[in-house]
């Protein structure tokens, strides 16, 4: 990492060799990170993996045992808190404040005078659907409701970054569809976006680029598409003969189930296959090639206990948001 | 600096707000005075009632003339030793069999007679719960004493001339201005230590609403856990003030109601106006200090009920340092009251008994600075502790799962 602060078109987050140990045990061990300015950057991982306490020193609310850290070109990243909006895995407001001046509050947080925050907590409350809970107090209003004003108090002071630890979580479908088109909205607007999660889906719909990260350490950073290219497409096939010269012609790691073949499409590509499948006579009922999702290259990266881990967090996730 | 100013400010607002702008601070308000006045209501009752209960009765079992002596005799002594000091007495006519009415006198339980006074007052007999030498007996004794010297002296036909004694006051004396000025001394202890106690207990569960709402991330995130601090301890000073302006309103309004000003007390050394200048400061300094203290200890908390475990210890430590202080104020510049100046939980008790007995200025800056770098210090280890032990996975309020 270079002395001199050069953001533009740089990283808004950089990394390098983060270690946080809590009682003995490290949550993060030795993690590089490089965020690049304006993307929409996802941390998947399940839970208990180290995103959380990553974030967290990312931004300076804890210090890391060792590694440094510098965050929109600044190693204290408080000296820049005014340019970060963040909103932490445990959603929290005071119950008793109004809607709008909470929203304000977590504006003045980041520096923005308390006129100017009303004023706009206002207009983000009515553009997003809470203008009959502006003089309410977060007490009256739902659980959806409550995220959402949070995450409006995330962003009222424009930030430049924006930092969202498991934003989908405890979120019904409509919540999150809302919340994927603001996270493109930030993004669009010039904002970066950096956001945890352990619903895959979210991060394949949404990011530019990702982590991947287990145990404390990050097993992948590059865009979704590099993940999936981490595997070969998959080819699945069914024929007409089940025995024949055709068969010579499959790939060695083939796995047959009843008359149905899978296997990885051969880097010599698919045209050498057809050629030897037709003229060995397997008469051909059904081919398709089909490219792995980021669930399958999840899998591939940190494992299957990694990838069960995470379905049963979704899985809570979704029992919660119901 | 303008930056950590200015996020204390708002924590502070917020806090301001929130406990002023809230319908329970009517009763934070009223509580003191609801209390005071009713402590002022019960004790002058209880107090009389005690009084009458607890007064000794002798039942004097003599004739008129001789019990009109003694009564005489005894009203003679009330007037210059206070009629409180002195038994009651009662008159009974003497009957018949003397024993026998000496003891239906002790056993009626209804008259509350402590002992009996027969036979005259030339050859007196005292017969109840008595102890020879004890204060009913050096009482009765004197009251038997002064209505024999009353008879001889009216039986002599001499009058004894009244004593005339002539005053010139004189206020400076030495020894009367140091008695004088060490009652306001401890007047300004025990108001400082009492208000204190009073209201900086509520720092010991300020970070738990904070905790308990999930908002302490929120604040961590943006700005420096020592803003969190100031601002939370400034706002409660200012709470706390706010609550000494409508009590000490309210005083001021009862004594002029009643028409007892507060004049009472000696004046301090350092004359009215500064001693309640310092007095202000000193209370502000000591809220600030024991703040900072209880707002770290408090943080470290995470249930209502660790902070109710807490606050016992924390009690008796501040009663061991008004104890301290207390004692030190006697001798400011004995080794001991350098040391209780020193301290810093001790040191605004002790400035302002010197205040009230010493007019020197200059201690008192260098005190008040000294106590302040000490307020910033306890802050910085309290939100050092706080972000160490708090803002941590695996545990407290703000634990990761991811």
């Amino acid at each position: 990492m270079g002395d001199n602060p050069k953001v533009q078109g740089g990283y808004a987050i950089e990394a390098k060799g983060l270690v946080k140990t809590f009682d003995g045990k490290a949550a993060v061990d030795g993690i590089d990170l490089a965020v690049p300015e304006g993307s929409i950057y996802g941390i998947l991982g399940p839970n208990g993996a180290g995103k959380t306490t990553l974030l967290r020193m990312l931004l300076g609310i804890i210090d890391p045992d060792r590694g440094e850290r510098r965050l929109l070109g600044h190693d204290r990243p408080l000296e820049v808190a005014n340019q970060v909006g963040y909103l932490p895995e445990e959603r929290g407001l005071y119950p008793a404040m109004k809607t709008r001046e909470a929203v304000a509050f977590m504006g003045a947080l980041r520096g923005l005078p308390l006129r100017v925050g009303r004023a706009r907590a206002e207009e983000l409350l009515r553009d997003n659907r809470l203008g009959d809970y502006i003089d309410k107090p977060i007490k009256s209003l739902s659980k959806g409701m409550a995220q959402t004003v949070q995450l409006l108090g995330t962003i009222i002071h424009r930030p430049r970054l924006i930092v969202l630890d498991e934003p989908f979580s405890g979120l019904d479908a409509i919540n999150q569809a809302r919340l994927e088109a603001l996270i493109r909205a930030e993004a669009a607007g010039g904002a970066t976006v950096i956001f945890s999660t352990h619903v895959i889906a979210h991060a394949e719909r949404v990011c530019e680029r990702i982590a991947i990260i287990a145990a404390g350490r990050i097993r992948f950073d590059g865009s979704v598409a590099e993940a999936r290219e981490r595997l070969r497409p998959q080819v699945r096939l069914r024929t007409r003969n089940p025995e024949g010269p055709w068969r010579s012609a499959l790939p060695a790691g083939a796995r047959r189930e009843g008359d149905l073949w899978q296997f990885e499409l051969p880097p010599s590509g698919i045209e050498p296959l057809l050629k030897a499948l037709i003229d060995g006579g397997a008469g051909i009922e059904e081919l398709s090639i089909e490219r792995p999702g980021l669930h399958d290259a999840f899998v591939a990266i940190a494992g299957e206990q990694a990838a069960r881990e995470m379905q049963e967090s979704a899985g809570m996730d979704l029992e919660t948001a119901q | 600096m303008m930056g950590f100013l200015r996020a204390a400010y708002v924590v502070g607002r917020r806090d301001f707000v929130a406990s002023v702008y809230s319908r329970y601070f009517i009763f934070f308000l009223m509580g003191p005075l609801i209390i005071i006045g009713m402590s002022i209501l019960f004790g002058s009752v209880t107090q009389k009632v005690a009084q009458q209960n607890t007064r000794t009765r002798v039942a004097v079992v003599l004739t008129a003339p001789e019990y009109r002596a003694i009564a005489e005799a005894r009203d003679r002594l009330a007037d210059s030793l206070g009629p409180e000091e002195l038994p009651e007495i009662s008159q009974f006519e003497p009957k018949g069999d003397q024993h026998a009415q000496v003891r239906a006198l002790l056993d009626a339980s209804d008259k509350r007679i402590v002992a009996v006074l027969t036979g005259s007052i030339a050859h007196p007999t005292l017969t109840g719960a008595i102890e020879p030498g004890g204060g009913l007996y050096r009482h009765m004794t004197l009251i038997i004493d002064e209505a024999l010297r009353q008879r001889a002296i009216a039986a002599s036909g001499h009058a004894i001339p009244a004593t005339n004694l002539e005053v010139v006051s004189s206020s400076d004396a030495a020894g009367a201005v140091a008695a004088m000025r060490a009652v306001t001394a401890g007047f300004g202890q025990l108001f400082l230590f009492f208000l204190t106690v009073l209201l900086s207990g509520m720092l010991l569960s300020n970070m738990l609403e904070e905790k308990s709402n999930k908002v302490i991330e929120v604040l961590a995130a943006a700005i420096p856990v020592d803003a969190i601090f100031v601002g939370k301890i400034v706002s409660m000073l200012a709470i706390s003030l706010v609550g000494v302006t409508v009590w000490a309103g309210a005083a001021l309004a009862a004594a002029s109601l009643w028409g007892r000003g507060g004049g009472g007390l000696p004046p301090p050394a350092v004359g009215w106006p500064t001693f309640m200048i310092l007095l202000l400061l000193y209370f502000s300094v000591n809220y600030l200090l024991l703040g900072a203290l209880f707002l770290g200890i408090g943080s470290q908390a995470g249930s209502v009920r660790e902070v109710q475990t807490l606050s016992m210890p924390i009690t008796v430590g501040q009663m061991l340092i008004f104890a301290f202080a207390s004692f030190a104020s006697t001798s400011f510049n004995s080794p001991l009251g350098i040391a209780a100046a020193a301290f810093p939980f001790s040191s605004p008790l002790t400035m302002i008994a010197r205040a009230a007995q010493t007019p020197e200025l200059w201690p008192h800056a260098a005190a008040l600075v000294w106590q302040g770098v000490w307020v910033w210090l306890v802050v910085r280890i309290g939100s050092s502790l706080f972000r160490r032990n708090v803002l941590k996975s695996g545990g407290g309020a703000a634990a990761s799962r991811g």
